[in-house]
């Protein structure tokens, strides 16, 4: 397996997504499940191989009988996924407490971050809502050849366009962007700072260069730092047999 | 001004002609002010970006596709509508934002 150009978009609160993959070319989880089975640079597996690799598995027919009863196997295949998919779900963050009510659970630099994220520093005008995300496609000026969006829609605002991933937990997810360019969230946060790195037609009118000090870019970290919620580990299956 | 108008209005139910509509869609909250519309062919929907973000309006419907580019917030834009059908317009920044549009005779 090759490294791949884009990074694995995380499947954190996906349940929510309005189209999946950094560029939306998947509608719904189930259409998106069965995709890196088949891609070549993926898992290179073909959907009829997998379908004879897993009825070859005795375990698993009991299990797919029960779970989707007359459902041909690759549709239960991508359903279970996608079922899996949506139960992975971030809990409650220090910021979230703070919302509800707790002063204390977030400092006052994380504060001053809030406010920088919604105001000056302009990130809440695609990381909007809850889930920190508008599920929206922007172009934020990262270097690279790589059409996003544009290549599935040939429109000129999605030439270069990604999709806003959640920054729910960001802090676990290094590195950052669809590229994996940025390594931490200082990078990131000067990256949008200097305005991103290619002015092009398609770029989002939200990225202009912010001027942040110093003491800024802290707080806006530290804000980010808050929505790390501490969730339940996901149990290792036993794989039938 | 009356007598004047008179006569144009006249000659238009005369000749059986339904004046086009002007109808108005307004983007706010990152959302269409409603989902569905039922309008006549030659009827025109104005997409208003009453929003504090910018968005791209357009549809890929066949026969019926047009792209009103990156509208700032506070921009306005007419589109005609010239065929009967359904079309789905949609806001390509913000593909949750989905407005159905029913077009009859």
């Amino acid at each position: 397996m090759k490294e791949l150009d884009r990074r694995s978009p995380t499947i954190l609160n996906a349940a929510w997504d309005e189209l999946l993959f950094w560029d939306g070319r998947a509608e719904t989880l189930e259409e998106q499940a069965l995709c890196p089975v088949s891609a070549k640079d993926e898992m290179n597996l073909s959907i009829r191989e997998l379908l004879k690799r897993i009825s070859n598995i005795p375990g698993y027919a009991p299990l797919f009988q029960r779970a989707y009863p007359s459902v041909p196997i690759e549709i239960a295949i991508a359903r279970a996924i996608a079922t899996f998919e949506r139960t992975v779900i971030s809990s409650q963050a220090p910021f979230d407490k703070w919302v509800a009510g707790d002063e204390t659970a977030i400092s006052p630099a994380a504060k001053n971050g809030f406010d920088l994220f919604n105001g000056k520093a302009r990130c809440a005008q695609c990381h909007s809502g809850w889930n920190f995300t508008d599920n929206g496609f922007h172009d934020v000026g990262l270097r690279g050849q790589d059409r996003g969006r544009g290549a599935n829609l040939a429109l000129e605002s999605m030439q270069f366009a990604f999709k806003t991933p959640t920054l729910r937990n960001a802090d676990l997810r290094s590195p950052y962007t669809h590229d994996g360019s940025e390594l931490t969230l200082q990078s990131v946060i000067a990256f949008y700072d200097r305005g991103g790195d290619v002015k092009r037609p398609s770029l989002d009118p939200a990225i202009v260069p912010l001027h942040l000090t110093p003491r800024e870019m802290n707080d806006l970290e530290a804000f980010l730092k808050m929505l790390t919620s501490i969730d339940k580990p996901v149990d290792i299956p036993v794989l039938p047999r | 001004m009356l007598r004047r108008l008179l006569p144009i209005c006249l000659l238009a139910l005369a000749a059986g002609a339904a004046a086009p509509v002007d109808h108005e869609i307004v983007q706010n909250d990152r959302a269409f002010s409603q989902r569905e519309i039922t309008i006549k062919i030659g009827d025109r929907i104005t997409f208003k970006n009453a929003d504090e973000v910018a968005h791209n309006v357009y549809s890929a419907t066949p026969g019926m596709t047009f792209d009103l580019r990156r509208q700032a917030p506070g921009e306005s834009s007419a589109v005609p509508f010239l065929k009967e059908g359904t079309s789905l317009v949609q806001c390509a920044i913000h593909p949750k934002m989905k407005l159905i549009v029913h077009i009859t005779k």
